[in-house]
């Protein structure tokens, strides 16, 4: 028997916007350097590191809350519904050449009766390197956890007309998997989803994330 | 061996014993032949898959080379202290298990043991099993054989769940505390009742489900048991009890807990209120967070208390989340109770709030009316247990309405006058018309020691133990006298002075003053002191009814003290209204004899909440001030210079001069106020806390208090002395109590003092407690007893077999605590059949006893039996148990023709009709 909660934020629409990277382009780009971003940066260029990426992303969605569950989940996850839009961020960092980032992230969502925030470290690995070495492709595939707080305010009016407020804060432990894929190797627009899963209990806490962004990079 | 227990793939049935011989009954019942044997009309054999199984450990299912009537396996895998979910690796778990487990512990005063922790003296044989203990299965298939050989024929399998307690058990949900889900109760339903079937299945040639009354008396008549699956759910729909119908469900509880969509329960419980305020939404989208909506009675004494809810923090880590008291406005809504308190600080306020219970305005809804009608129709048993009194009334209606029975199966009956003590006991009204329509009863075995409170000391710190090292243990000793005796060791705690009040006194006023610490003034500027003062209707015990209250807060005076005076006479609040702060009614005139209790607190004005923070209270004392002017003191305190958060009660009245109880049995409580105290663990044998009582014979004005000498097999604590056997670790605010029959010639009354000591291996520490209390008590078995028959005589004439027991094994239900005495060989006859010959039941070779353990597995139901059989006690007279025990072994033919009145095969004595 497992209680699973699942939240998801489903983006209806791309909104974010960030100053844009200064990203050179008049260079050729290369077979390791596809969008030409070390084109001007000298010869080690490809090969320093940390390299910076910030992501930042935006959307509305919706909260889906299973509740407890035994068997039947499927029907249990639309018995709450909540509206929301989600606005987050990560600041990340590739320590070396290869696939893995170490990431801030924080993220803010707004659902009908609650406000909820997530701060927290993240490490991923980029699967995709395995077989493309290129961190700037058009799209990647990596897998992560995460260690984080999460802050939850909300409100229920109740029979008696009465708001009574409740506050949660809690850790948050968490694997996820992501696919991020963008508008092309030069643009940095993508579209991120995302499926995690809590380690609070196997399964305990499940959410799929749909998300427009914006990435730059920097050295 | 998890997956054994769950019931999975690899699970290794234990061998069926097979059947007893075939006995049918010399003796007809009512001009007819019957079965023989008793019956349970409530347990819960599966109810560790409740509550996400993480709740309850054990199973009836734990495989054992030999099911033996006489041995209980030990539980096996044992459980941790910390958690009872087997998977559990998250600190949000374990934090959250620790908190609700120890919630349910303090409910039912019995601490968790580390069960089957392989410690010097913490292994699971003093822990498991014990009769106060509701987080470990009781119904092990050994334990089962036993009470069948005992003589049980019908047994009632019952599910049960929670999903609030199973959310909670997980921790916060997030974003939210709690999210009712209307698929929870069926699934969790339905597994249970796939358990019971396995548990059946495995052993079929003794027990056997029953799908109809005809087809249970086949299964009798052969020698085995018949098993009626039950449902006791609190938020299936009627759809899904229909479903359950044809899962084979016959017996059918439809309002438990929760006010749900059939109807209104019974309010009887502050955890069920807030319960049910987190799944009203369930039921009604635009319902949410809806309490218990009540009316004032005075035929029930049960007030709800305050509710709370979850709200944020402050909690132990991980989980910033907590639960606490509604807001003030939102309890003024609910007009619980009068709270003017809280809304007139500026002065003192003067009224009482009658002694007035609450009843659940809630009825059954269309819905629930419905569905009685149907179940009544299809043949299906239907029960009024955990109803509220308009639910029931409404439950008798319809059952008049189709000429067809009803039955109450777990829980007690009111007495014909007099108020009942809340909803979950039958009004007598209504039993009569219950019984006088064709119904059954089931009698519950929690069990009631008509106690007496000998004694009681509180303080903020009524008595501290300062360990000091003697070699490689440390020792302390203490002592704490009873001030209703003359002679006093002056090194006992002792710390009020109290003055019985005298009747006769008119009271022009009641003046409670307390005075500040030294160097300090008393003062009313940050946080009021709240003075509840209650007295009592004349011959009713203040312990034991709803007094009425009269509530005053204290004004700062010019000498540095703080006083709050309340002149008399008492006005009376309009019950049927809201709370009214300047009700003119008067009704009623009282004297100092009836005073029970000044109670302090500290009230915080901002959030009107009490405690939180320590009430500095150097001395305190409460008087009475006549028609003349005269004051008469009370009683008074001095020497605590602090007492504690909430307050403290200044003193209580007990009913009779308990020097004149001639009981022989007690019960001793401690509550601790901290620090912890330690358990064994592997590298100790951690504390030991003892206690050996003090008695006065002779004259109470001039005999010698002294210590109690009697023979002890305590290995813990050594000769005369008794440990309290706290288990686990002794929490802060934990209350301990002890069970001991007194030595022949040694009355309750003669006990005027106790004497503590703390033994340990560990470093010394000092714990503090608050609060010492000495009860006497009678003997539960034989009450219950008493009871059984008085109840029989009056509802049914004395038609036999018609009240069996109602156990609630393993429903979260406290059963019995202890007894006078056990059987060491078991045999009952009853109607020309007996019982084979049992011993002694044990677990790993140590004799169960019910007056060590209580009723704490379900076989020991054989030993009550008998112990009834023998009737040692001067509360059971042999006639009186005789005819116990023979109307026990009808109480299975009578259950078949219960429900062969409900399916229409047996004529239903018709019973005026009603509305509902």
């Amino acid at each position: 028997m497992r209680r699973i909660v699942t939240t998801c934020v489903l983006v209806l629409t791309l909104c974010a916007s960030a100053a844009r990277a200064d990203v050179p382009t008049s260079a050729a780009p290369s077979v390791d350097d596809p969008n030409g971003f070390c084109a001007n940066r000298g010869p080690d260029c490809l090969t320093r590191f940390p390299q910076v990426v910030i992501r930042l992303h935006a959307g509305l969605g919706v909260f889906l809350n299973g509740g407890a569950v035994s068997t039947t989940i499927v029907p249990n996850l639309f018995e709450h519904a909540r509206l929301s839009a989600q606005l987050g961020g990560e600041v990340g960092i590739r320590p070396f050449r290869g696939g893995t980032m170490i990431s801030v992230i924080l993220a803010g969502q707004a659902a009908t009766g609650a406000v909820v925030g997530t701060l927290g470290l993240s490490l991923e690995y980029d699967l995709a390197y395995i077989w493309d070495r290129n961190p700037n492709r058009d799209f990647a595939l990596a897998i992560g956890g995460a260690l984080a707080i999460d802050y939850a305010h909300t409100t229920t009016t109740s029979a008696a007309g009465i708001t009574w407020p409740y506050d949660l804060l809690r850790p948050d432990w968490r694997a996820y998997a992501e696919l991020r894929i963008r508008a092309s190797a030069r643009e940095r627009w993508l579209v991120r989803a995302q499926i995690v899963t809590g380690f609070d209990d196997v399964l305990d806490i499940a959410s799929f994330t749909l998300c427009g962004g914006y990435v730059f990079e920097a050295l | 061996m998890v997956l054994s227990l769950v019931g999975c793939a690899d699970h290794q049935p234990s061998p069926d014993p097979g059947a007893l011989p075939v006995c049918t009954p010399t003796e007809m019942l009512d001009g007819e032949p019957a079965v023989w044997g008793w019956a349970d009309l409530h347990t819960h054999p599966a109810t560790e898959l409740a509550f996400e199984e993480r709740l309850i450990w054990g199973s009836a299912l734990q495989h054992v080379d030999v099911i033996s009537p006489n041995v209980l396996p030990a539980i096996d895998p044992p459980c941790s202290v910390e958690t009872h979910h087997r998977d559990s690796s998250s600190p949000l778990d374990r934090t959250a298990h620790s908190q609700i487990m120890a919630l349910l512990n303090q409910q039912a005063q019995y601490l968790h043991a580390p069960i089957g922790t392989i410690t010097p003296r913490a292994a699971h044989l003093s822990a498991w099993p014990n009769g106060r203990d509701v987080l470990h299965q009781e119904m092990q298939l050994s334990s089962l054989r036993r009470a069948y050989e005992g003589g049980q024929r019908v047994l009632f399998a019952s599910t049960t769940d929670s999903q609030v307690l199973a959310q909670l058990l997980k921790g916060p949900l997030f974003p939210d505390l709690f999210l009712p889900t209307s698929t929870y109760d069926e699934d969790s339903a339905i597994r249970q009742l796939d358990r019971i079937r396995e548990m059946v299945s495995e052993q079929s040639h003794w027990m056997e489900i029953a799908d109809s009354p005809a087809s249970a008396r086949r299964i009798i008549e052969a020698g085995r048991m018949a098993v009626i699956l039950s449902l006791e759910m609190d938020s299936l729909s009627s759809a899904a009890v229909l479903r359950m119908i044809d899962r084979g469900v016959r017996h059918v509880i439809p309002v438990h807990l929760i006010d749900n969509a059939q109807g209104g329960t019974a309010a009887n419980g502050d955890i069920f209120d807030s319960e049910s305020a987190y799944m009203s939404e369930l039921f009604d989208p635009n319902q949410r967070l809806r309490f218990f909506e009540v009316e004032r009675t005075p035929s029930i004494l049960f007030q709800l208390p305050r509710p709370i809810l979850g709200a944020s923090g402050p909690a132990p880590l991980p989980i910033y989340a907590d639960l606490q008291p509604i807001p003030y406005d939102w309890y003024q809504r609910l007009a619980y109770e009068d709270t003017c308190m809280c809304s007139a600080l500026s002065a003192p306020t003067l009224h009482a709030w009658d002694d007035m219970g609450h009843a659940n305005r809630r009825g059954l809804s269309a819905d629930g009316r419905a569905l009685v009608r149907t179940l009544l129709e299809r043949g299906v048993m239907v029960d009024v247990s955990h109803m509220g009194v308009h639910s029931t009334e409404d439950a008798l209606c319809i059952a008049a309405e189709v000429n067809r029975p009803l039955l109450a199966s777990h829980g007690g009956v009111g007495a014909a006058t007099g108020p009942i003590g809340s909803e979950r006991e039958l009004d007598h009204g209504q039993a009569v018309r219950l019984a006088n329509g064709g119904g059954i009863l089931g009698l519950g075995t929690g069990g009631e020691f008509h106690e007496q409170t000998l004694f009681t000391q509180s303080a903020g710190t009524l008595v501290t133990l300062h360990t000091v090292r003697h070699g490689p243990r440390v020792v302390s000793e203490a002592c704490v006298e009873s001030t209703w005796f003359g002679a006093s060791d002056a090194s006992c705690a002792r710390p009020l002075a109290i003055t019985s009040p005298r009747d006769g006194i008119p009271i022009e006023h009641i003046e409670v003053r307390v005075t500040a610490p030294t160097g300090s003034r008393c003062t009313t500027s940050t946080a009021r002191w709240f003075a509840q003062i209650s007295l009592t209707r004349p011959g009713r015990p203040c312990g034991t009814s709803v007094p009425t209250t009269v509530q005053a807060l204290f004004a700062a005076q010019a000498d540095g003290s703080c006083v709050a005076r309340v002149a008399m006479p008492v006005a009376v609040i309009d019950a049927a209204g809201p709370p009214l702060c300047s009700s003119a009614t008067v009704d009623r005139h009282y004297d100092a004899s009836d005073i029970c209790s000044v109670d302090l607190s500290e009230i915080d004005p901002a959030t009107c909440q009490a405690g939180g923070t320590p009430v500095p209270i150097a001395t305190a004392s409460a008087s009475v001030i006549d028609t003349s002017g005269t004051t008469h003191m009370l009683a008074s305190a001095s020497g605590t210079p602090t007492w504690t958060s909430g307050g403290a009660s200044l003193y209580v009245r007990t009913e009779v001069d308990p020097r004149l109880d001639d009981a022989s049995m007690i019960r001793i409580g401690l509550s601790l106020i901290g620090p912890e105290i330690p358990s064994a663990a592997p590298s100790s044998d951690g504390y030991d806390v003892c206690v050996r009582p003090r008695v006065c014979a002779g004259d109470p004005s001039s005999c010698s208090c002294t210590p109690l000498t009697f023979t002890t097999n305590d290995t813990d604590c050594g000769a005369g002395w008794l440990s309290l056997d706290h288990r686990g670790d002794w929490p802060r605010d934990g209350l301990v109590q002890l069970y001991l029959t007194l030595p022949s010639g040694v009355r309750a009354g003669e006990i005027c003092g106790l004497d503590l000591a703390l033994l340990g291996d560990g470093p010394p520490i000092t714990p503090t407690f608050d609060v010492a209390t000495i009860e006497s008590i009678h003997d539960p078995i034989s009450l219950w007893a008493a009871g059984y028959d008085a109840i029989e005589q009056d509802l049914f004439a004395g038609e036999p077999g018609r009240i069996a027991f109602g156990t609630d094994m393993n429903g979260l239900a406290t059963q019995f605590a202890t007894a006078f005495s056990s059987p060491t060989d078991v045999m009952l006859a009853a109607h020309g059949c007996a019982t084979p010959h049992l011993t002694q039941m044990s677990v790993d070779r140590q004799p169960l006893r019910l007056e060590d353990r209580g009723l704490g597995t379900y076989g020991m139901l054989t030993d009550v039996l008998a112990t009834i059989d023998a009737h040692p006690t001067p509360d059971l007279d042999a006639a009186t148990a005789r005819r116990v025990i023979d109307s026990m072994f009808f109480s299975a033919e009578q259950v078949l023709r219960f429900w062969e009145r409900v399916q229409g095969s047996r004529p239903t004595p018709p019973t005026p009709r009603c509305s509902p």
